[in-house]
């Protein structure tokens, strides 16, 4: 197997090849680099606390997967910074309060169960991050402690079980009213909620650095967004509906799933029509369930969802073959 | 007739959970304590040895174009007497496993026995297989319900030992994952099980082949 | 083949398998005849075990005016228990509330209920945490509310819409006993 070793090095295809200077490795600097706004954000409403929280959570993806190549003899390519992305991304869907042992189970469950046994980077089938959410509501206490914001009430780095406690604007919006805090509070972070899903608007900022970057395209975070917003504003539970769709779109985990899970490369399809029937499948779902649901927010589970419809969404809107005969005349 | 080959087949390289994969939703659903994959597992094994002697009886009797309808006859009604026993007897059970008492009329296992193996055979062989088939089935749900307690709810026994039958506590909380009692714990905890049996089956035939050269 | 012959074969399938069919429902009539008793006794003391939870002495059923949740009244010589069905996080939760002949709360009981595991299942759980939230109902009256609301109840954490629901059934169960008088 020795000559094995390093066979993905090797890429073998048909000509014509171009080199960019792209890699795994620049693609996801990028995207620390537009999650870096949202993280000085979290510290700024939620003390020191968020930022090691994040940094025992990336610590311990980096830490897995490393681990996990060295036990099954396999090349570590810690290197390419994946495992720092879904780290800082799996941080940012916690609270503020999370102990830190909940967040290295969760990161371990996210690493070695859903992206490495499966094959790694670009194998595994649904998003690592929210995979690991989603196991770390095994304590769902832990999981929906949410501290009031503000300098005073920063939850201590070390300890932390006596922290003032608010409620959240999803809670608010579940409970089929209007938060009390105003919709430009949501807007700009200044509310309850997890690390790094709080400020819509640091994480538009992240957005627009990625479409300058082209490192994602537009197609997934507006088709997501847009059927949100258009779903609270048709049917709205509370008053002025135009009140309770902008609630809905700037609170909880919309624009960091939208943004920075949903468009994950590998976990959502390949086809422009399939990215955008994609999207609009998150939206719905985010919306069914926040409005039926048993917790508070769906958007992590939406997007959970619509991951496991990938391998059908890149079978439809496929470009035909220069010159192939179409469909009609085929048959 | 072959007591240790069938035992074998139902125990490991026939076990109707890990490698036919019968009775799956039994298997996910109910394994979240001790009592109830015993109670399960001799419920499913009582019932595969009373419908596989009934049918082995009855094979010559009856005709093969209604033969699937007989079966289900008289397995549901195999079922739905050990329902009434436990809920006479052992409301406890009944109340643990509820609705996936009456659903092992359409666990495939015991159709698939009855289809597969006492249609065809002698009285005697039909009720072996059936205990054999039962026990492999009772030994792969208490390995998963064993392993889902643990990480789940971080306790042995359930239902059985420990104070007021809650178990002994081996995990302390909080530290116990609740989503591994939750349904995708029993997807994934199952997942690994039907792994660890496939790669102790592979060890096993190893073994059985090196000694044979051996020889 | 004839037409008769294939009528007469099917007649003796459909006889063979009637046959099978009556024998498997005589089995079960039989067993039936035995457990259908046992069950009925097992069924009676479960629905008496939920009255004397929170109704010491037990009660009978008995007739009264509709009110909102409540779902049956049984009176005994210590006062009342009341079944409510007030709406919780997922689903109905039903539950029983003793109240004595004074208005005051003897204690509350969940019978089922689908809230979220470890958030809202608390209120039913055996945990120090389930057994206290009940317990903080006992002796109250008039009308109960969480802390949250203004009230005197501690919710469950991160569970105040079921701890809201709770508190629902329990001002049901006791406007129903003021009608009552």
């Amino acid at each position: 197997m020795a000559q094995m070793k390093y066979y993905y090095e090797l890429t073998i295809s048909s000509s014509p090849h171009v080199h960019a200077p792209i890699t795994t490795q620049t693609i996801m600097r990028d995207v620390l680099i537009a999650l870096a706004p949202a993280m000085v954000g979290s510290v700024v409403f939620f003390g020191a606390r968020a930022l090691t929280v994040t940094l025992v959570s990336v610590l311990a993806c980096v830490f897995f997967e490393w681990a996990y190549c060295r036990l099954m003899h396999k090349h570590c390519k810690v290197y390419d910074l994946s495992a720092v992305v879904t780290g800082v991304l799996l941080a940012f869907v916690c609270p503020v309060t999370i102990p830190y042992w909940t967040i290295i189970f969760g990161a371990a469950f996210a690493i070695l169960l859903v992206k490495m046994l499966f094959g790694g980077l670009g194998r595994n089938i649904v998003n690592p991050a929210l995979a690991g959410r989603a196991f770390m509501f095994s304590w769902p206490v832990l999981m929906s402690t949410w501290v009031k914001v503000g300098f005073e009430n920063a939850a201590p780095v070390i300890g932390g079980a006596d922290v003032v406690t608010a409620a959240t604007p999803m809670g608010a919006l579940h409970a089929l009213t209007l938060p009390e805090t105003s919709i430009m509070a949501s807007f700009w972070g200044n509310v309850g909620g997890c690390i790094g899903e709080t400020s819509a608007a640091l994480l538009l900022v992240g957005f627009i650095y990625l479409l300058l970057r082209k490192v994602i395209t537009a197609r997934i975070p507006v088709a997501f967004i847009g059927t949100v917003a258009v779903l609270t504003f048709l049917f709205p539970m509370g008053n002025p509906r135009i009140d309770w769709m902008l609630y809905h779109l700037f609170s909880g985990g919309l624009m960091l799933g939208a943004i920075f899970m949903a468009t994950d490369y590998v976990t959502s399809p390949l086809t422009h029509l399939g990215q955008i029937v994609y999207g609009i499948g998150c939206g719905a779902l985010t919306v069914l369930i926040r409005y039926f649901g048993g917790y508070p927010e769906g958007v992590s589970y939406a997007i959970l969802c619509m991951n496991c419809c990938v391998v059908l969404l890149d079978r439809i809107g496929r470009p035909v073959k220069f010159g192939a005969p179409k469909k009609e005349a085929a048959k | 007739m072959n007591f240790k080959k069938q035992f074998k087949e139902g125990l490991l390289t026939k076990n109707p959970v890990t490698v036919q994969l019968l009775g799956m939703c039994s298997t996910l659903a109910i394994t979240t304590s001790l009592f109830n994959g015993i109670g399960m597992g001799l419920a499913v094994t009582v019932i595969t040895i009373c419908s596989n002697v009934l049918i082995s009886a009855l094979r010559k009797v009856i005709p093969s174009q209604v033969r699937i309808a007989a079966y289900i006859t008289i397995i549901a009604g195999f079922v739905t007497m050990v329902d009434l026993f436990l809920q006479a007897y052992i409301p406890a059970l009944a109340a643990s496993l509820g609705v996936f008492i009456p659903l092992i009329v359409v666990n495939c296992m015991v159709l698939g026995r009855a289809e597969g193996f006492a249609s065809k055979r002698g009285i005697l062989e039909s009720a072996v297989d059936g205990l054999c088939q039962g026990i492999g089935y009772t030994v792969a749900l208490v390995v998963v319900c064993v392993i889902r307690e643990l990480l789940g709810n971080g306790t042995f026994g359930g239902g059985l030992l420990g104070p007021g039958g809650a178990g002994i506590q081996i995990i302390p909380q909080p530290f116990p994952a609740m989503q591994i009692v939750m349904p995708v714990g029993g997807f994934l905890v199952l997942g690994f099980v039907l792994a660890g049996s496939d790669k102790l089956m592979k060890y096993l035939e190893k073994k059985s082949k090196k000694k044979e050269a051996a020889k | 083949m004839k037409t008769e012959s294939n009528v007469m074969y099917i007649i003796r399938l459909a006889a063979i398998l009637l046959i099978i069919t009556s024998l498997v429902a005589a089995a079960l009539a039989g067993v039936n005849s035995i457990t259908a008793p046992v069950i009925a006794r097992l069924t009676a003391e479960k629905t008496q075990m939920a009255i004397e939870a929170v109704l010491p002495g037990g009660g009978e059923a008995i007739d009264f005016a509709p009110v909102d949740l409540v779902s049956k009244v049984y009176k005994g010589e210590n006062g009342y228990a009341i079944e409510v069905t007030p709406g919780g996080f997922d689903n109905t939760i039903t539950m029983m509330v003793g109240v004595d002949f004074e208005g005051k709360v003897l204690g509350i009981d969940i019978i089922k209920h689908t809230e979220t595991a470890g958030l809202g299942a608390v209120a039913d759980a055996e945990t120090p945490a389930g057994q206290n939230f009940r317990g903080q109902f006992v002796g109250t009256s008039g009308s109960v509310a969480v802390t949250k609301d203004g009230g005197a109840m501690d919710s469950i954490t991160g569970a105040t819409i079921t701890s809201r629901a709770i508190c629902d059934g329990v001002n049901a169960a006791l406007a129903c006993v003021a009608t009552l008088g």
